[in-house]
């Protein structure tokens, strides 16, 4: 039974140091992602969140260590392998970036349309198209606006309809619900959940840790950089650390 | 029966710009060769700078080449002129991939200067290279027949715009203004932003090198500081932006209307028409950031349209 999850491993991440220039973001952190797990990634401002999700997806060099997605290395200073950002894509892990970074002049639907550049098939864009405005009824009705028009939570629902539209096992979303509204929130934790239910992976950066905890089962806290706790999120809720760091108890 | 009309009266249009020389005067084709190679150099600058969000200054470089290609061909080696346009056609291309390459990394203000030394270097460089016929310039031979040059040009110009509308409705139109929207996000989607960008260079390239390459056929001489004037790279702009970056017919009508406009005022205002750019400029960054094209396609406009522009991008 324990072989038998360790050979699903979504993401695996093993050693991995990344970051600009000069200065070194990341240090050693060791972090993987079940198949059909969601995983939350909590921690402070500047402690890496946004900086390990760039490194996975490759828009970040990393200086050593390794990633796999599916077993199959996308990085790894050993081997000398790195795949570029489109490869990765390619092979099923999508980002829904900081900022959400939508197109502005562009429609909802040009978009969302953009997320399956590396699927050129216009039958089955129309068909991912339903599906996805099925996910999101409220960015249905808005496709013909122009994306930087929307409100906040409509425009991180057309960033992450647009994500999905490359049909990802793995889903990376950076900051879920900064600045959004509490509703909007809500309703973006219960498509969290359907978009798991389908059987893709998630990893969820999220500061708010109670938003974090409630839609993962389990969590990795950053810290300037490092990994320094892991586990499930009824643990970690209990943790008094966490209480006392995070949550204000 | 409206739609029947529409394309009868297109149609007409059509065949009356086409047949210009056979019922106007010397002075109107000329006007109009012109207007026709500024409106190919703006829609190359447009397919960069517009649709890939690449502002480059130094367009002109695809222009001079394509004009010294032509040229060196048809005298040295007596190609017919549409074979050395060819010629032309693929050292603007091969040349915007070359340096495009290493630039294309640049974003906004360095990719902007970078291009505009690029112009002034490979302007230093033919002065300087003996086969060239360094600062002397070269001389072409006489075009029999000086309509030559209008239905060349126009054809170029159409395959042009055609060539363009076809590329925008597929991927590579749709990773050029993903990747002028925002370059990381689409680098997000799986675009191949390196690739995308060196095609839209190397398009432009293309483009503007054949209208050069007209250009040295149609003046019969050339020299450095004319095909590698940086003004030209300006003028690109200024007429790209008046009538409307990033979009199809744009350029083309900013080129008729600028050109029209500086040639009616250099003759009645000889010193004052100097002021006309810089005030055309500024009014355009003010009241039309847009450009022409985004008033055309307002429907109903009135004192408000300005107003927000102003109030939108004012610095």
């Amino acid at each position: 039974m324990e072989n038998d999850t360790k050979d699903k491993k979504m993401l695996k991440i093993e050693k991995l140091s990344a970051g600009y220039a000069d200065t070194q973001v990341l240090w050693d952190i060791n972090l993987s992602v079940e198949n059909g797990e969601t995983v939350a990634l909590i921690g402070s401002n500047g402690a890496g969140k946004s900086t390990l999700l760039e490194t996975v997806i490759g828009l970040v060099k990393p200086i050593s260590g390794l990633i796999e997605l599916e077993n199959k290395p996308v990085y790894s200073d050993s081997a000398s392998i790195s795949i570029p950002t489109r490869e990765r894509v390619k092979n099923g892990m999508s980002l829904v970036p900081q900022g959400r970074h939508l197109f502005p002049n562009m429609t909802v639907e040009e978009n969302i349309s953009l997320g399956a550049f590396l699927q050129n098939n216009r039958k089955t864009l129309k068909k991912e198209l339903e599906k996805v405005y099925e996910l999101f009824p409220r960015v249905y009705e808005r496709k013909n606006h122009p994306a930087g028009k929307l409100s906040g939570g409509e425009q991180q629902m057309v960033a992450i309809a647009r994500a999905l539209m490359s049909k990802p096992k793995l889903l990376m979303i950076d900051e879920l619900s900064l600045g959004l509204a509490p509703v909007i929130v809500d309703i973006l934790i219960e498509i969290i959940y359907d978009i798991s239910k389908t059987g893709t992976s998630l990893l969820v950066v999220e500061q708010d840790v109670q938003v974090a905890l409630s839609v993962a089962k389990r969590a990795y806290v950053l810290e300037t950089g490092k990994v320094v706790m892991q586990g499930k999120s009824k643990d970690l809720l209990d943790d008094p650390q966490i209480q006392s760091a995070y949550l204000g108890i | 029966m409206n739609k029947v009309l529409k394309y009868v009266f297109l149609a007409i249009i059509a065949v009356l710009i086409a047949t210009v020389p056979l019922y106007s005067g010397a002075f109107i084709t000329r006007f109009l060769i012109g207007v026709i190679l500024y409106a190919i150099m703006a829609e190359g600058w447009n397919v960069i700078a517009g649709y890939t969000g690449y502002p480059s200054f130094g367009n002109v470089v695809f222009f001079g080449l394509g004009a010294y290609v032509t040229a060196l061909c048809m005298i040295n080696f007596h190609t017919p002129f549409i074979l050395s346009l060819i010629f032309s056609s693929i050292a603007g291309a091969l040349f915007a991939i070359i340096i495009g390459i290493p630039i294309l990394r640049l974003k906004g203000h360095y990719f902007a200067i970078v291009t505009l030394g690029i112009g002034e270097t490979m302007m230093a460089i033919t002065f300087n290279v003996p086969f060239t016929g360094t600062g002397a310039g070269l001389s072409l031979p006489l075009a029999s027949n000086p309509n030559l040059f209008y239905y060349v040009s126009l054809i170029v110009l159409v395959i042009f715009i055609v060539f363009l509308k076809f590329i925008l409705s597929g991927r590579l139109g749709y990773g050029m203004i993903a990747v002028r929207e925002d370059e990381d996000a689409a680098k997000m989607m799986g675009i191949d932003t390196v690739a995308v960008k060196i095609k839209a260079f190397a398009i432009s390239g293309f483009f503007t090198a054949i209208a050069g390459g007209i250009y040295a056929y149609w003046s019969t001489f050339i020299d450095p500081p004319t095909v590698y004037d940086p003004v030209m790279s300006i003028k690109m702009i200024i007429m790209t932006v008046f009538g409307g970056a990033g979009t199809l017919l744009g350029p083309v009508a900013g080129a008729f209307i600028i050109i029209f406009l500086s040639d009616f005022l250099s003759t009645h205002f000889t010193i004052l028409h100097t002021f006309f750019f810089g005030g055309l400029i500024v009014m355009t960054a003010i009241f039309l950031p847009k450009g022409l094209m985004d008033v055309l396609s307002q429907k109903g406009i009135g004192w408000k349209y300005f107003i927000e522009n102003i109030r939108k991008h004012r610095v």
